[in-house]
């Protein structure tokens, strides 16, 4: 089976170890990626034989080389993961006449108007208040109280939203982001919790759900700040959110696919639908989910859009311990370090990453983190305080330190 | 705009990466370690693009959004692809025609022939059974070589035509006359279809035709015969149509006549690039592929009056020493030294280039010294072999 993967990811991520989440032998692999951050990681030339790298800044050239590809190699699947290619990748497929998730289904889960639009008709009524922006107009009046979400239809890892008190703010920041070329909506700001749910889909049938709670908003990212998961176990809460996760993908219908749909749960209790996306999560809440519950949810993406059955454990019980994940963005100051006593100094650390910041000092969107741990604890009050411990160690002065193996981007 | 390379080493990689703020690779699968590739600046195509039909589309689909300044290359098999690439994307660059007339052995000796047959040799083109009947019997006996050759590889040496109807894959060689006499190596740059000559070196061949010395300037090559061999060098580019880039042209002199072996619009291989760098200052590698931008050969102070590259070779067996670098050479200095074997490899017969088991280069203060040097440093007996009975 001849399959093209889309790459913007660490490859290793995306593909597994030695490309062993694709069902395809390696002389049936084309492989589109990047230098950019980790695309190459642990490349192999047996592994891919086939290798494209392009810079996928240029919408325009990835593009043409995708369909060069699709179109010379007589490609028969294509797998892509992150955010920004899943639109060519629907869209490739259609023109190729290829399987898996067509543009419809895919724009559905890439446009935050129409993902809100397709709820609303389908009767759904944990919707937010909302509006989609012609390009240059103006809000004069919105139809809710206090603050004002102004983001791109098209937005990814939180990076292009706003949170503003008026008017005239919610009007300055749709012309900045519209200036980026992005197109534009307005919502009303959901104060309360909010939560993820994490599913395989197959064929309409939803096969797994995680549902965790962030630690703090995925917007809030910032140089220092702090973000992360827990996942919920039981409980009312996880039952009402695994009851919308599951009428949300009833309406959105993805197909087969990984999705990750974000909820807001106000302080009375009611759940109000934030977005919806059909790829796996991103920020490290995959290996939040292979702790738990021994569920590769890259893996199970990969699988699904190269047409096969996603392997999945025999059972899936619900995790014996508390499991948290903690990112921690880079410091404003540059002095983040790799945090070599972290599994000495923490019980319960089920791994550790550190990547050097790409940009120092600054934090580009909500996955663009330092470090970041998955942890368990037999209690929720002791995973809390696991987790503290790790913020208290990732920020303490680090001697000795490795350098950092990510070059620096050029833009 | 970016520089299109095709089928670069990594040294070659390298040079195009100082020409260029942008390079697109164009590779064989697996032909280059993409760590050399600049983070998020350059870019890697992997196909076999010696298939035409995928270097058009490649041509039309990727790389004219692109609008690359020019396609180039300067490895063998990649001339071809460089120059269709091109031709589709209007670059600066060797036409198409003129490559394949210098790549195919056999269609440069039909262009000698017709307009410069004093350079040429009898031959016999592929399929020809009449002609090759009458290049037999010949005084020196028959040169079979594969028509789009490399590396002095499958080169052979026929004394009937019985041999040469018996060969497998007849169809795909060019049979020539054996041209006796001492073989010397052209590097020219051609503007505007001037030729300058930038430097000449004497060749030494060992089994099988494959070389093992390259030494510039020449020793054996007095005023008279060098100009002889500029002079056709010249006529040999003119006759073919090479108006701009390099050439690499091996020739024959004997007895006061000049025959051409053969052409191609690239430097010369075997580290002759260095060669001309050490004799001229002129940085061959990066003239020759970056002729197209506007670079031009620049003559300079070389390091050396004179240089040579010179092959280890070793007879059939298993690697059972090798000797040290020497410390020093009498008149004469090393300055390179590689030996692509250990104890315990295998080494065939030398039917290629590949098969040659290492190399020094020695410079010195004339071509003589040089030779001398060689001949201390003994080439044939740096890696010891012990013949082994698989």
């Amino acid at each position: 089976m001849r399959t093209l993967i889309l790459n913007r990811h660490v490859l290793t991520w995306a593909t597994g170890d030695r490309g062993g989440h694709l069902p395809a032998a390696p002389e049936d692999r084309f492989l589109l990626t990047r230098t950019y951050g980790g695309g190459l990681a642990g490349y192999d030339a047996s592994v891919f034989p086939h290798l494209t790298v392009v810079d996928t800044y240029f919408a325009d050239r990835l593009e043409a080389a995708a369909r060069w590809l699709v179109e010379t190699h007589r490609i028969q699947r294509i797998v892509a993961l992150h955010e920004k290619d899943l639109l060519l990748a629907a869209s490739l497929r259609e023109d190729y006449g290829l399987p898996g998730p067509d543009v419809g289904t895919t724009l559905r889960f890439r446009d935050k108007v129409l993902m809100k639009d397709t709820l609303r008709a389908a009767g759904y009524s944990g919707l937010p208040r909302y509006c989609a922006l012609e390009p240059g107009e103006e809000l004069t009046a919105v139809p809710w109280e206090g603050r004002t979400v102004v983001k791109s239809r098209w937005g990814l890892g939180a990076e292009q939203v706003r949170i503003v008190d008026d008017l005239a703010a919610a009007n300055a920041a749709a012309r900045e982001l519209e200036a980026g070329g992005d197109q534009i909506e307005a919502e009303e700001f959901v104060t309360g919790a909010m939560y993820h749910c994490d599913s395989v889909v197959r064929d309409g049938r939803i096969l797994f759900t995680a549902v965790s709670r962030y630690l703090t908003p995925p917007g809030a990212f910032k140089p220092g700040g702090v973000s992360g998961s827990v996942v919920l176990t039981g409980g009312a809460v996880r039952e009402s959110l695994l009851a919308e996760n599951e009428h949300v993908l009833g309406i959105l219908s993805p197909g087969s696919a990984v999705t990750h749909v974000e909820f807001f749960r106000r302080p009375s209790g009611e759940l109000v639908f934030c977005e919806a996306a059909a790829r796996p999560p991103g920020a490290g809440i995959s290996g939040l989910l292979h702790t738990a519950y021994g569920v590769d949810v890259v893996r199970a993406a990969v699988e699904l859009q190269s047409g096969v059955e996603p392997t999945l454990p025999a059972t899936i019980a619900q995790p014996p311990h508390a499991t948290g994940l903690i990112l921690v963005y880079p410091s404003a100051g540059g002095e983040d370090r790799f945090a070599e006593d972290l599994r000495d100094r923490v019980p319960g650390v089920r791994s550790y990453h550190y990547s050097p910041p790409q940009s120092p000092g600054r934090v580009r969107h909500a996955a663009d983190v330092a470090h970041k741990a998955v942890l368990t604890a037999d209690t929720e009050a002791e995973l809390d305080r696991r987790l503290a411990l790790v913020l208290d160690v990732v920020r303490a002065p680090q001697t000795n330190a490795p350098e950092g193996s990510h070059a620096a981007p050029n833009r | 705009m970016s520089l299109v390379v095709v089928g670069a080493s990594g040294n070659i990689a390298r040079v195009a990466q100082s020409l260029s703020s942008e390079v697109v690779f164009v590779q064989r699968p697996g032909s280059l370690r993409p760590e050399i590739l600049r983070d998020d600046v350059d870019e890697l195509f992997s196909f076999d693009y010696r298939d035409e039909s995928t270097v058009r589309s490649f041509a039309a689909k990727v790389l004219q959004p692109r609008r690359p300044a020019a396609v180039v290359s300067v490895t063998e098999d990649a001339l071809d692809p460089a120059a269709l690439m091109s031709g589709i994307l209007g670059t600066p660059a060797v036409p198409l025609a003129v490559v394949r007339a210098m790549r195919d052995k056999a269609k440069m000796r039909r262009v000698l022939l017709e307009r410069a047959p004093h350079l040429s040799v009898p031959f016999a083109g592929p399929g020809d059974d009449e002609a090759l009947e009458r290049l037999f019997p010949s005084a020196y006996g028959v040169i079979a070589k594969p028509v789009s050759g490399t590396g002095s590889s499958d080169i052979l040496l026929l004394r009937s035509a019985a041999e040469a109807q018996a060969l497998p894959a007849r169809d795909q060689y060019l049979f020539e006359a054996f041209a006796p006499g001492a073989e010397f190596s052209v590097e020219s740059f051609s503007a505007n279809g001037v030729h300058e000559i930038v430097a000449v070196a004497e060749k030494s061949t060992g089994g099988g035709f494959v070389e093992t010395a390259h030494l510039m300037p020449p020793a054996a090559l007095d005023g008279t015969a060098r100009a002889q061999v500029e002079q056709a060098t010249r006529e040999l580019l003119d006759a073919l149509e090479l108006r701009d880039g390099p050439a690499h042209t091996e020739l024959k002199v004997h007895d006061g006549t000049v025959r051409v072996i053969e052409t191609h619009n690239r430097p010369g291989g075997d580290g002759i690039a260095d060669l001309v760098a050490l004799t001229t200052g002129i940085d061959w590698r990066r003239v020759s592929l970056g002729w197209p931008l506007g670079v031009r050969p620049t003559r300079g102070a070389g390091t050396a009056a004179a240089a040579v590259n010179v092959f280890f070779t070793a007879s059939p067996g298993r690697v059972t020493a090798i000797a040290d670098r020497p410390a020093t050479l009498q008149g004469a200095d090393l300055a390179g030294w590689e030996v692509d074997v250990v104890v315990g490899d295998r080494v065939g017969e030398l039917h290629s280039s590949g098969d040659r088991v290492g190399m020094a280069t020695v410079t010195g203060p004339s071509s003589e010294a040089c030779r001398r040097a060689v001949a201390e440093l003994g080439p044939d007996t740096i890696v010891t072999t012990e013949d082994t009975v698989q």
